[in-house]
């Protein structure tokens, strides 16, 4: 094979194979922004966690927040509720980050796919 | 024992389940920490040749094998094998569980993370896996998300949990019902594959007990993750959380690597070969 047409593939290939790991980080990043609570599914999105934050700072013990699926859940601690979600999202979103770096720094389909 | 996870295993004449689900037990054990329930005729087999399966197996529950069918397991792009399929046990799950809250896996499901215990603490008595992702994300050309092109979504029996209620008994008592009347229900449900399949019978089971509608609201997603790679892919190796697989794009293979991630390993002969070498230290 000529040796141009050769280079250009192995790096269609790594191009492929990169794309896919940021595919699966992303994918695998949302999963880890779940965060469960009173038996309910909740996303730790930033606007949650601010919304949230403002009822906590409202000083309400109990309070009433929508879940994943739609469904009314009384909250008891608002406080514990809003830190739980916030060290959800922080470490979902550093464990994406350092992933994401060694993706990024590695430059060939071996050290991409390497255990 | 109230929480507990249940694997079913039936051999075929080239395909190991026993030890796919003594494997499959191992990462229960290290993951989820919960007694796991073996169901399989394989009872003598299991203590002759895995006398360690006591590690990770706490029950071993004997039944006949069901009645099998045949079916096209692939190992890679280029090689595949006409065997045996004794799945359709499945249904028999409520009956046979001895926990309280019940988690089933398929043997070919393993466990990477801890995030399937949520269920355990969830309010609900039934739900089955129904979000998947492909390890080639680029894929666009397979679609498990219905039975059929024109009929209804499709819910994986690869992952079940249920309390022992009457909801529960209900949606098992119907697959069972579904499964021996097949025929009928593959042709109202324009469903092209004529061999039984789990997954079906649980999709129209759900569809039937929601009123024929197609809705969000019952059954709910499991907790977790569901990464799935065909019989075309191909398992290379696993090292503590991480797995190296080679997914097939066409007629050539792309690398993956997936980190604490649960995923469906379809490719039944890669698997047992990575097995052979993880039992070979036992």
């Amino acid at each position: 094979m000529d040796e141009r047409l050769e280079k250009a593939l192995d790096f269609s290939k790594f191009i492929e194979t990169q794309t896919n790991q940021k595919n699966i980080l992303l994918k695998n990043y949302k999963s880890n922004l779940i965060y469960y609570a009173y038996g309910h599914k909740f996303v730790a999105t930033p606007n949650f966690i601010n919304f949230v934050n403002l009822l906590a700072s409202l000083g309400e013990k109990q309070v009433v927040v929508i879940d994943d699926n739609d469904v009314p859940v009384y909250v008891d601690d608002v406080d514990e509720f809003y830190k739980e979600l916030l060290e959800t999202y922080v470490h979902a979103s550093s464990k994406y980050a350092n992933e994401f770096k060694t993706i990024k720094s590695n430059r060939s389909v071996e050290g991409l796919a390497s255990l | 024992m109230s929480n507990g996870v249940v694997l079913f295993a039936f051999n075929n004449s080239s395909i190991d389940y026993i030890k796919q689900a003594i494997y499959c037990a191992k990462n229960v054990k290290k993951y989820l920490n919960l007694p796991v329930q073996l169901i399989t005729d394989g009872v003598d087999y299991i203590s002759d040749t895995f006398p360690f399966y006591t590690d990770y197996i706490d029950e071993l529950t004997y039944v006949p094998a069901p009645q099998g069918s045949t079916k096209t397991f692939y190992n890679g792009i280029y090689t595949n094998k006409k065997l045996e399929w004794k799945n359709s046990a499945r249904s028999s799950a409520y009956d046979l569980s001895i926990f309280e809250k019940t988690l089933v896996i398929d043997t070919d499901f393993l466990i990477f993370n801890n995030k399937l215990l949520e269920c355990f603490s969830s309010q609900e008595d039934f739900m089955i896996a129904k979000n998947y992702e492909l390890i080639n994300t680029n894929n666009k050309k397979i679609d498990f998300t219905r039975i059929s092109d024109k009929s209804i979504p499709m819910y994986w029996a690869t992952i079940l949990y249920f309390t022992k209620s009457e909801t529960a008994k209900t949606i098992f008592d119907l697959t069972s019902h579904i499964k021996e009347n097949y025929e009928y229900y593959r042709t109202v449900y324009d469903i092209t594959e004529s061999k039984f399949r789990n997954d079906y019978a649980f999709s129209i089971a759900i569809h039937m007990m929601r009123g024929f509608r197609e809705s969000p609201i019952w059954p709910k997603e499991l907790p977790g993750d569901m990464w799935v790679s065909t019989d075309k892919d191909i398992l290379l190796d696993i090292k503590d959380e991480n797995v190296q697989m080679l997914a097939h794009i066409d007629y050539d293979y792309l690398a993956v690597k997936l980190t604490a991630s649960n995923i469906h390993v379809m490719n039944k002969f890669s698997l047992n070969e990575f097995i052979d070498k993880e039992f070979s230290n036992v």
